[in-house]
């Protein structure tokens, strides 16, 4: 008897655990972390968002490929707060399904904004919110949003928060900003051809690239890189949708370094 | 001597009957293959692919019958934020009522396989189109994907315009800003509007193609 009593509260307790998984509200669960507690205005700092997302579900990338929607975040800053540079986003997962490609996440990710404190304003505290908007699809897709916010102190001290080790950490695997001056594209009629001909010192050999300018490349074709030395020439389809080619093109390339070590680093070239 | 002459001949025959029949299979097989790969998939400027799809009372419509019409083809899930954004807004039901008084055909095409989202039943349907008061001249059913995969349709929506000389004159998004949030459609671009009023006042389009947005469809064998 109290074996069965035991059965049914476990499949019982089972039933209500999937049931709360498909609980719509409950698919990203997010929060914000600085790497700094304390403050002295004048230096910089930096806020990480972590969305944890559920299993099986994908959230999109800045360029979402075939469908979805870039996750977009708006922040609410105190004045004498200010952004510097975008967003640093992780290495995107390509997310196939019926011949079409999406650029996203299907586990927690996290974004990381770089800010500067200006002498400017007298601050006691810096409030910090961030509005995260998101569309999150298994086979069905829903749109959300959520807000965090975050207090870092002011004061004579710097004082780092517990969460400074994991920020530095993640920054160090982010993708590096690499100022390409040789590097070109050509738009074929229908392929293209990007020219990568300067690039990172220690780059051994590219493994892949993605191209974040939207709407530019069929997300389903294959990414054909030939390697030379100190070069390496990538071919991809042109989407149907790239009528007008713009003169710039927004580039992630991921390579191994001369020891082997997965690294990437982004990029924008031209046509000239 | 004439003995193997003769023998020599009767193979050179043999062979030659060969050939012929390898060639004939490989014919066979050349123009099933051709057959299988004729259909290419919609470009704007070319000639609209054909097709014959069911609606949901189980009537057929075939493309080129309305040959002499301008034609919208409308991919839809009425279950993807996407789409309500357009429906529940009534702005897709607008344009139906529009364009099929000025005698548009609008076919909604619905490419989602069995069992997966967006494939209803025809009770669901009757419902979901009765609430919206959806105003479309037929809602195909296209279960295999046969025909959303020949309009490189990606998406819902995704939207191709087809002219009364069966031309593709615009393929893409419904409009330019790529959002679930109605109140985005009041500042948006309706390419749809637009390439349809063009076309039928002789003017050009200006806007071909756009990146369609929205929930991917869900085609078969995922």
């Amino acid at each position: 008897m109290k074996n069965i009593a035991l059965t049914i509260i476990t499949i019982m307790f089972a039933f209500c655990h999937n049931l709360s998984a498909e609980n719509t509200d409950e698919l990203v669960d997010l929060s914000i972390y600085s790497n700094v507690k304390q403050l002295q205005i004048g230096s910089d700092f930096y806020i990480a968002i972590k969305l944890s997302v559920a299993d099986e579900w994908h959230i999109y990338w800045k360029n979402p490929g075939d469908s979805g929607l870039p996750t977009e975040v708006k922040w609410t800053l105190p004045k004498g707060v200010e952004k510097v540079g975008g967003l640093k986003w992780q290495i995107p997962e390509r997310i196939e399904w019926s011949g079409m490609v999406n650029y996203g996440f299907e586990h927690d990710v996290y974004l990381i904004q770089k800010f500067k404190t200006s002498r400017v304003v007298d601050l006691q505290s810096i409030d910090i919110t961030a509005d995260v908007s998101w569309l999150i699809c298994k086979e069905k897709c829903i749109p959300q949003n959520d807000k965090a916010s975050i207090k870092i102190e002011v004061g004579e001290m710097f004082e780092k928060s517990s969460e400074n080790k994991m920020i530095q950490d993640l920054l160090a695997k982010a993708p590096k900003t690499f100022k390409a001056v040789k590097s070109k594209f050509k738009a074929g009629k229908e392929k293209l051809e990007i020219r990568l001909l300067d690039m990172p010192s220690d780059v051994a050999e590219v493994t892949d690239l993605f191209v974040v300018t939207d709407e530019i490349v069929e997300n389903n074709s294959k990414v054909e890189i030939k390697n030379n030395s100190n070069s390496a020439v990538v071919e991809l389809k042109l989407s149907p949708y790239a009528s007008d080619m713009p003169a710039e093109l927004e580039l992630l390339v991921l390579y191994k370094d001369k020891n082997g070590s997965p690294k990437s680093y982004e990029t924008i070239i031209s046509n000239k | 001597m004439a003995h193997q002459n003769r023998m020599k001949q009767l193979l050179v025959i043999n062979k030659g009957l060969d050939m012929k029949k390898i060639s004939l299979v490989l014919a066979i097989i050349l123009f099933a293959t051709t057959a299988i790969f004729a259909k290419d998939a919609a470009k704007v400027g070319s000639k609209a692919p054909d097709f014959v799809l069911k609606d949901k009372d189980g009537v057929e419509h075939k493309l080129s019958d309305y040959a002499g019409k301008y034609v919208v083809l409308e991919w839809v899930n009425y279950d993807c934020p996407f789409v309500k954004k357009h429906y529940e807004s009534e702005n897709m039901q607008k344009l139906q009522r529009e364009f099929t008084k000025k005698g548009v055909i609008w076919l909604s095409v619905c490419s989602s396989a069995e069992g997966k989202q967006g494939n209803f039943t025809k009770d669901e349907l009757d419902k979901k189109q009765k609430d919206f008061k959806t105003a479309e001249t037929a809602y195909l059913i296209d279960e295999s994907g046969e025909v959303g995969k020949l309009y490189n349709a990606k998406v819902t929506p995704d939207m191709a315009i087809i002219n009364p000389n069966q031309e593709v004159i615009y393929l893409g998004a419904i409009d330019n800003i790529p959002s679930a949030d109605k109140s985005d459609i009041e500042k948006a671009d309706n390419y749809v509007m637009k390439a349809l009023n063009s076309a039928m006042n002789g003017e050009t389009v200006e806007v071909k193609s756009s990146k369609p947005y929205g929930c991917g469809i869900k085609y078969a064998n995922k």
